[in-house]
């Protein structure tokens, strides 16, 4: 179970996502989750073993590492990537229960076109209407706070985004202040501004969608509002579309019967 | 056979789960396992290699760190998902035995879509009910049973920065510098929080299907 499983298990819920989904998705990809392992493990890799103070005391080195590092920027990266993309599985998972749910009506129905149907149910995209539209603005809402709090947490326990070459220590059992010199901190900064820049470009793309819906749904409602005639409610506009579903069907039935004459 | 095996073989059983089911199986895939293999592994990496002891007797490190780590957090927490899991395998193993005897039986009588029957999705009732709970129970008591193993063994769930060691050939005592104790200590806590999260995904899944039976019984006798 790594990054690429989770790549696998993200990349069906892309088939329901909107355009700008798609492109937070792509972003978090390659962008992040790439970069992180091809580029910024390599550079973390050596973290703790080229962290060096000046000092022969033992366990100096231990204590002050652990003071000026209680996560390692690789770990909290890590956890933030988690949380950012579980989310979008509450809208799988919706998803999954809404098809499974029309599979079980089409089985009470029907039991000839059984097998047709529930290829067309498996393929079919649902549109982001109804209790799926909140599912997935409530997903987006939990991604925006996710990648805000992280951002936050980094900000506030490594005092900004800057690495710093020289950390003075003086925690037992070193004795008085000594100097402890951080591996690799430009390099380090760099990638922490870059993942930094990322995150905000998601959390622009994230903003820029929930935006998106919302006028979506106003403007859809008034539209609602300004044509009663044409079912306001929604179980109605739910109900059609089913009728209309198994007139097809029920035409497709005849014909696979029947057979096609001439 | 690693992880992506397991994920492979429990993803079968995904199928005839309950609904809480399933998400018990995301949550074990993505908040422990994920976290295993991609954080937590990297964290206790380093872990003997950097464990610092001031002293300049040789072996006293390697006893002090035996004498304090007798088994690694990293190995406790895979064998305890290997054993949490595994009770599903019960399950798929009796979903499979139903198929093959259904599959025996039209075979013996009349022809019906083998297609289908691979396809279709057996509900938890009868005997299965017996297996599903089961295997819940069993995951119950081998999530409790590890928790308790790493609270006894380490005294707690923190990490200390410093342990004092006297064992032989340490000279007198020893102070001994333990590697990235906060990150560890974040990790386990972690761990736990997730761990308890399962516990009580399963006891919830417990009394649904205890409910359920409950109420077809009462059905049953109205």
């Amino acid at each position: 179970m790594d990054w690429g499983a989770l790549h696998t298990i993200l990349g069906g819920v892309n088939k329901h996502s909107t355009s700008i989904g798609k492109i937070w998705l792509t972003v978090l990809f390659i962008f992040r989750i790439m970069i992180l392992v091809v580029a910024a493990e390599r550079v973390w890799g050596d973290e703790q073993d080229d962290f060096i103070c000046n000092t022969l005391q033992p366990g100096c080195k231990n204590v002050c590492y652990d003071h000026f590092f209680p996560i390692s920027h690789i770990r909290l990266w890590a956890l933030q990537l988690i949380f950012v993309s579980t989310p979008a599985l509450l809208v799988a998972m919706h998803v999954a229960y809404r098809r499974h749910e029309k599979k079980r009506q089409f089985r009470k129905g029907d039991q000839k076109c059984e097998y047709k149907d529930i290829e067309e149910i498996r393929k079919q995209r649902f549109h982001i209407e109804g209790s799926l539209w909140w599912t997935y603005t409530s997903s987006i809402f939990f991604r925006l706070v996710f990648e805000a709090v992280f951002m936050y947490a980094f900000y506030f326990m490594y005092d900004g985004f800057r690495m710093p070459r020289l950390m003075k220590c003086s925690a037992w059992p070193c004795p008085n202040t000594v100097d402890c010199f951080v591996s690799r901190p430009t390099e380090k900064t760099v990638f922490t501004i870059f993942m930094i820049a990322v995150s905000s470009i998601c959390i622009l793309l994230n903003v820029a969608e929930l935006c998106y819906l919302l006028t979506k749904f106003f403007l859809r409602r008034s539209k609602k509002a300004g044509n009663p005639k044409h079912h306001p409610n929604h179980e109605n506009k739910e109900e059609t579309k089913q009728n209309e579903m198994n007139e097809l069907i029920s035409d497709s039935c005849q014909n696979t019967v029947i057979g096609f004459s001439s | 056979m690693d992880w992506g095996t397991l994920q492979a073989v429990l993803g079968g059983v995904n199928k005839h789960s309950t609904s809480i089911g399933k998400i018990w199986l995301t949550v074990l895939f993505i908040f422990r396992i994920m976290i295993l293999v991609v954080a937590a592994e990297r964290v206790w990496g380093d872990e003997q290699a950097d464990f610092v002891c001031n002293t300049l007797q040789p072996g006293c490190r390697n006893v002090c760190y035996d004498h304090f780590f007798p088994i690694s957090h990293i190995r406790l927490w895979a064998l305890q998902l290997i054993f949490v899991s595994t009770p599903a395998l019960l399950v798929a193993m009796h979903v499979a035995y139903t198929k093959h005897e259904k599959k025996r039986r039209f075979r013996n009588g009349e022809k019906i879509d083998i297609e289908e029957l691979k396809n279709e999705k057996i509900h938890i009732q009868g005997p299965l009910w017996w297996t599903y709970t089961s295997s819940i129970f069993f995951r119950i008591v081998f999530e409790a049973v590890f928790m308790y193993v790493f609270y006894y063994m380490y005294d707690g769930f923190q990490m200390p920065r410093l342990v004092k060691c006297n064992a032989w050939p340490c000279p007198n005592t020893v102070d001994c510098f333990v590697s990235r104790p906060t990150e560890k200590t974040t990790f386990t806590i972690f761990m736990l929080a997730v761990s308890g999260i399962c516990m009580l995904l399963n006891l919830a899944e417990l009394c649904y299907l205890v409910i359920k039976v409950c109420m077809k019984e009462s059905r049953k006798t109205t």
